[in-house]
């Protein structure tokens, strides 16, 4: 049997024997058993990297967002997000968890003002942006970043250069009707350097270039535009884990400088690592929203499947009971 | 293995290459026009010097093929805006037609003192409102209800061209006409002037060239219309108001349109008549396509395809050959300058049996 | 890449053998002296539509017949008459390979030979327009003919066959010419039977073979005994077989597409214009005017009349065709009303060629309709 993944503790866990790709090529073939993951690690990016997600608790929160009983219908007229209501505090990363589909990509765009709300209210700082277009919203002066799940099919346009898709966050402030690119320019290569993106220059169309390297582009564009909130849909979907432990650490960097972070992931354990609180989603209802250090991967997923907070608490007393 | 051919697509390709593909494409085309030739018992090396003699031969050839240039190179400017947002407008024919209409319409109806100055931009800016008019129909469907724009589009240009047949045969018919169907010929007010020799459109064509360059490249609605084109979720993100920004493509792309059939009516028929479009529509999608949706590179095509009909036209008389050879000539150098795209986008190589063996 | 091109050069090097071969081949085209006239014919459609182009083709050949050795012709197909650029293109190339009588043969091109006869720079060179009616005094001269007598004659035919009364009829467009050859076609069919229904078809647009087919097809479901067109192709005539009981008439070329359901044709005899006029063109003594050629010139003609129409009826018709021959006979003899019941030609009146060109409507007994 042949398993092909990226999650390297699925490899510890059931293989015999692992093979490490990298770039098309076979690298190395190795009993399970003699490696460490961290090990696996350095043949799979290709150097050593640092494993962990650092995590610090800001005290000075001020709440920015709120979601105040939202309900959203999908095409079909069901309910894609139900009800659901949260508030986000700057300085914090929220983790989104939950099954696909469970109404977080719903949950980002209705933030964005990308989607019809059917019911409820959304305050970004005391307004309610529920009803506005992206376009309105940047009139308002709010400063939102989204990282949206599609990176080359919705925050990004593929076959432009980097120069181009910086514009695109760019363009609406600019006066008048003529196009300024100098601006970008220079905004594109600060971007380069600093996220160290490799690209063979700023023209180079950005479907040209490796995922993380696109992440970063658009991560960089975003964040570029100090945000007080950022969306970030399944950030580090498709990358490695070189590219994906980059990304926390821009992700980390925000919070500290207060920003307020949505993180939408699928791994359950960097959502413990990384994440203040971790709200979990279930066919488009919130069943919970937890600190990690008081709950275990199991609860959340517990949570994921229906169950309420209430319930696992009642049922763990229960078998405390039996035991 | 079953198929001994992989066709790949490729990653990148060196401008260099992309020319020598390119150049390529025309020199077989060339060969192989022709060896069509020489099967059908024609001498190929007179029908081409022929073609280039008939587009450039005297100065009133290369003054024909100018004039046929216009048309073509504003009307594949209309086009390529609207392929820039991925709007197939397979309408600028029937957007043609009603700028014609449109020009037609005021100099029908001005009296004949009216200063030329005065017609002329009257008929132009009428002519603009009917193409775009034209133009904004289907536009407007698509950004609220999101219908098929190739089909409707395409419908417009029956419409159009029906209608205009219905006036030249109807209402508008030349009551001086002697009873055969034609609307009453332009007074001399209404006439573009020539400049060198050349109806004016010529300068309208460079005008139009250099204002839809830098309508696309450096104005923000044009980086709007690239940005829809390219993705709607995209746009939708970045916040554009989509439908606003389809309906202002449309009414540029058919706005041009409707200039060229304000010149090939003011300059050219020196009234209307039903065909006035002539398949200029048609031939500019071709051209626009060619020219990669370049307004610059459009140019070159476009001189370039006028020279063809030119100089196939002229065969036709000069060697007495059918009409038929000449669209022998024309089609083929078509398959294979755009059969080079495809080389151009994929990379087609035989798998070598040695490497199979995995 | 270099493999390509290899075989890129062996091809180009193969065709430059070849061509120099035929290239040899191909000499003493060219006649040595130049001939008294050449013609350059501008057409429409193509030499074997086995309709108007084609009756312009072969009166091309007659003539050329005629003239032997002192004559050459050269000719262009499918060229659009909307297109006054095609037009003038057309001619000028035709003058640039030496000829002297230009012949437009389509009402659209007129725009174009006027400026160029008009122009100065072709003052050597004649201008003979199909179907205008401008011209000058030196070298424009315009031609038409009195269709309306043949299309009377077809007329006659088709009510002879049509036992229940109904003849369709396929049209162009609404419009004066077409609408003299359906009420001629009218009248004469009166003249056999007074109830005559005619039932017109419009279908907008000259030559679409489906289109006239459809509409063809629609009269015939509309009882149609007799179909007969004023279109370019010969697509009705098609239909009328494809349906097995009803008969056609032809128009422009003497063409049976139909079998024995073909009836007769109303047609243009050009060569009776062409000889005449390149004679006096030759002879220096051409004069433009505006030819309106009939049955007594010849330009109009009918196909023999088939079998199918009873002979006393045919004698009817040819007695009424060497009437027209020697001039004696006028389609549009009054009383006329039109189907609005407004008076075309009072009794005891005739329409003379201004008055039969400005009719506009149909006559009574004809029921039109547009698709």
């Amino acid at each position: 049997m042949v398993i092909i993944t990226h999650k390297l503790n699925e490899v510890m866990e059931i293989s015999d024997r692992v093979t490490v790709l990298r770039k098309g090529k076979s690298i190395e073939t190795l009993n399970t058993k003699d490696v460490k993951v961290s090990q696996l690690i350095e043949l799979v990016v290709g150097k050593k990297v640092d494993l962990s997600i650092s995590k610090d608790i800001i005290e000075e929160k001020t709440e920015i967002l709120k979601m105040d009983d939202v309900t959203v219908l999908d095409p079909e007229g069901k309910n894609a997000l139900e009800d659901v209501s949260f508030e986000l505090c700057t300085h914090e990363i929220l983790g989104v968890a939950g099954v696909a589909n469970s109404g977080q990509k719903e949950l980002c765009e209705a933030i964005a003002g990308l989607i019809k709300v059917n019911k409820g209210r959304i305050f970004f700082d005391e307004q309610n942006i529920v009803g506005k277009t992206p376009r309105e919203i940047i009139r308002l002066g709010i400063r939102m970043g989204f990282i949206p799940e599609d990176r080359l099919g919705m925050g990004l346009v593929a076959s432009m250069d980097i120069v181009h898709n910086i514009i695109l966050k760019d363009y609406q402030n600019q006066p008048g009707i003529v196009l300024r690119r100098g601006p970008c320019i220079e905004k594109a290569k600060r971007i380069v350097q600093e996220l160290d993106i490799q690209t063979p220059g700023i023209t180079t169309p950005v479907k040209k270039l490796s995922g993380g390297n696109i992440q970063k582009v658009l991560l960089g564009r975003e964040i570029d535009s100090s945000p007080r909130v950022l969306i970030t849909a399944y950030p580090v979907r498709g990358l490695d884990i070189g590219a994906s432990y980059k990304i926390y650490d821009l992700l980390n960097e925000q919070k500290k400088k207060g920003v307020a972070v949505i993180f939408v992931g699928e791994d359950l354990d960097v959502l413990m690592d990384l994440c203040d609180r971790i709200m979990v989603l279930c066919h488009g209802k919130v069943t919970g929203i937890v600190d990690p250090e008081k709950v275990t991967k199991d609860d959340i997923g517990l949570l994921m499947t229906g169950h309420s907070m209430e319930e696992i608490e009642a049922d763990k007393k229960e078998g405390e009971l039996d035991d | 293995m079953t198929n001994p051919i992989r066709i790949t697509k490729r990653a990148d390709l060196s401008r260099r290459n992309e020319i020598l593909i390119r150049l390529l494409a025309v020199v077989l085309s060339i060969v192989c026009a022709g060896l069509a030739l020489m099967i059908m018992g024609l001498d190929p090396i007179k029908i081409f010097s022929s073609i280039i003699e008939g587009c450039a031969g005297t100065e009133l050839r290369i003054k024909q093929t100018i004039v046929k240039a216009i048309p073509l190179t504003i009307a594949s400017l209309g086009i390529i805006v609207a392929f820039k947002m991925n709007f197939w407008n397979i309408g600028a024919e029937g957007q043609i037609t009603m700028g014609a209409f449109g020009a037609t319409l005021v100099a029908l109806n001005v009296p004949p003192t009216t200063p030329t100055a005065v017609t002329l931009l009257l008929m132009f800016i009428c002519a603009v409102i009917c193409g775009a008019i034209w133009a904004f129909i289907p536009a407007i469907f698509k950004a609220k209800l999101g219908t098929n724009e190739t089909i409707f589009t395409l419908m417009m240009n029956y419409v159009a061209i029906k209608f205009v047949t219905y006036l030249q045969y109807g209402p508008w018919i030349d009551p001086n006409g002697g009873g055969f169907p034609r609307i009453a010929q332009f007074t001399e007010n209404c006439i573009l002037p020539s400049v060198l020799g050349v109806n004016i459109g010529w300068i309208f064509a460079i005008i139009c060239v250099v204002l839809v360059y830098l309508f696309i490249n450096h104005t923000k609605t044009g980086y709007e219309i690239t940005v829809v084109g390219q993705s709607y979720e995209t746009a939708r993100y970045a916040g554009m108001n989509i439908s606003k920004i389809i309906v202002i493509a449309m009414l540029i792309s058919g706005g041009l349109c409707g200039t060229v059939g304000m010149i090939q009516a003011s300059a050219v028929e020196k009234t209307l008549v039903a065909t006035i479009a002539n398949g200029y529509g048609f031939t500019a999608i071709i051209t626009a396509w060619l020219s990669k949706l370049n307004p610059i590179t459009c140019v070159f095509i476009c001189v370039a395809f006028a020279a063809l009909i030119q100089g196939g036209a002229y065969i036709q008389i000069a060697l007495g050959v059918s009409s038929a050879v000449s669209s022998v000539v024309q089609g083929l150098i078509l398959f294979f300058v755009l059969g080079s795209e495809f080389f151009i986008q994929y990379k087609v190589s035989l798998k070598h049996k040695d490497k199979e063996v995995a | 890449m270099k493999k390509t091109l290899a075989v890129l050069l062996a091809l180009v090097l193969a065709m430059a053998t070849l061509v120099s071969g035929c290239g040899s081949s191909d000499e003493g085209g060219e006649e040595g002296a130049a001939t008294a006239l050449k013609v350059g014919y501008i057409f429409i459609g193509a030499i074997n539509d086995g309709g108007f182009t084609q009756s312009m083709y072969e009166g091309a050949l007659a003539a050329d017949e005629e003239f032997g050795d002192q004559m050459e012709f050269l000719y262009v197909e499918n060229i659009n008459d909307g297109d006054t650029s095609a037009s003038t293109d057309a001619a000028v190339n035709l003058i640039d390979q030496g000829c002297n009588v230009i012949v437009g043969c389509s009402y659209g091109y007129m725009d174009a030979l006027e400026a160029l006869a008009n122009s100065g720079d072709y003052d050597d060179v004649t201008f003979l327009h199909f179907s205008g009616n401008k011209m000058n005094d030196t070298n424009f001269d315009n031609w038409f003919g009195s269709m309306e007598q043949a299309r009377y004659l077809t007329g006659m035919a088709a009510a002879a066959v049509a036992e229940e009364g109904v003849v369709g009829y396929v049209a162009a467009h609404p419009y004066t010419e077409v609408q003299i050859g359906i009420n001629a076609f009218t009248l004469g069919a009166q003249a056999v039977n007074p109830d005559i229904e005619v039932k017109v078809v419009y279908i907008g647009t000259w030559g679409d073979a489906e289109i006239e087919k459809t509409a063809a097809e629609q009269l015939i479901q509309a009882g149609a005994e007799v179909v007969c067109y004023h279109a370019d192709s010969t697509a009705t005539q098609i239909a009328a077989a494809e349906a097995g009981d009803v008969y056609a008439i032809g128009w422009n070329y003497p063409q049976n597409d139909c079998g024995d359901l073909y009836l007769t044709a109303a047609y243009w005899n050009t060569d009776k214009y062409f000889i005449p006029t390149f004679k006096a063109i030759m002879d220096g003594t051409f004069v433009p005017e505006s030819h309106y050629g009939t049955m007594a010139t010849g330009l109009i003609a009918i196909d023999d009349i088939s079998d199918a129409v009873p002979a006393d009826i045919k004698a009817e018709i040819e007695a009424v065709k060497a009437e027209m021959e020697a001039g004696t006979f006028n389609v549009f003899s009054g009383p006329i009303y039109y189907n609005d019941g407004t008076v075309l030609c009072e009794e005891g009146q005739a329409l003379d060629r201004a008055g039969i060109w400005s009719i506009t409507k149909e006559v009574k007994g004809v029921t039109a309709i547009s698709n």
